[in-house]
């Protein structure tokens, strides 16, 4: 089965504790945004406390836990927001 | 105007952006970094942003306004990178026929932006920094 390529983008805390600001990954036709961040706390557990409370943005929109990300998509990793 | 902005935010380029004979009211506000959060004292402040998303969401911001205060226009602005006390951080002009519409949109804007924009602060201590809203973020 081919698999979907997701461009992933981290920032602020999350960023930092990972030491990337973008990787490509790899995931299964379905995967949810729940999902995409269940497999990132376990890859990453030293960022899973801070993983656990973040929203997802699929090309530039906030998306919902179940909303299955597609081929190609670039996929934000949003921190809590601390503009202004 | 919509703006993320790496320099100083001038004032009076956000009321020059807005400003018109059709309107009788101008409502300006600035967002300034403080020298203290939650009991420390914060020594400076750096600001990033997914800036694509951030100009989108801004961009949404000043139609969402158009559309509720018909006639009112809005500039923002938004200053990223490294900011000492004082400065300012976010910039709002909202021009209108009338003051409320000015005062409601103003506010309406620095609500949204704190809420939907995504651009985060980092707080730079004496013994310590802090991404604020994420407390798991601390050192020291």
């Amino acid at each position: 089965m081919p698999m979907n390529r997701l461009r992933i983008k981290f920032f602020a805390a999350v960023r930092e504790r990972l030491g990337v600001e973008e990787m490509a990954l790899e995931v299964a036709p379905g995967t949810t945004a729940a999902l995409l961040l269940e497999r990132l706390r376990g890859e990453y557990p030293q960022a899973a406390p801070l993983l656990a409370t973040v929203r997802v943005a699929a090309n530039q929109e906030f998306v919902e836990d179940a909303h299955v990300l597609g081929d190609g998509d670039e996929v934000a990793i949003i921190p809590p927001i601390s503009g202004g | 105007m919509i703006e993320l902005t790496d320099a100083v935010i001038d004032p009076a380029r956000l009321i020059a952006a807005v400003a018109g004979p059709d309107c009788g009211a101008l409502a300006l506000f600035l967002g300034t970094v403080r020298d203290s959060h939650e009991g420390r004292k914060v020594l400076r402040l750096s600001y990033e942003a997914y800036r694509p998303m951030a100009l989108n969401k801004l961009q949404e911001i000043q139609i969402e306004i158009a559309q509720q205060w018909p006639g009112t226009r809005v500039a923002l602005v938004h200053r990223l990178g490294t900011l000492g006390l004082g400065e300012i951080s976010v910039g709002i002009a909202a021009a209108s026929p009338h003051r409320d519409a000015a005062f409601a949109a103003c506010r309406h804007a620095i609500e949204q932006i704190k809420a939907v924009v995504p651009i985060w602060k980092k707080e730079f201590w004496a013994d310590g920094t802090q991404w604020v809203g994420q407390p798991e973020s601390k050192t020291s």
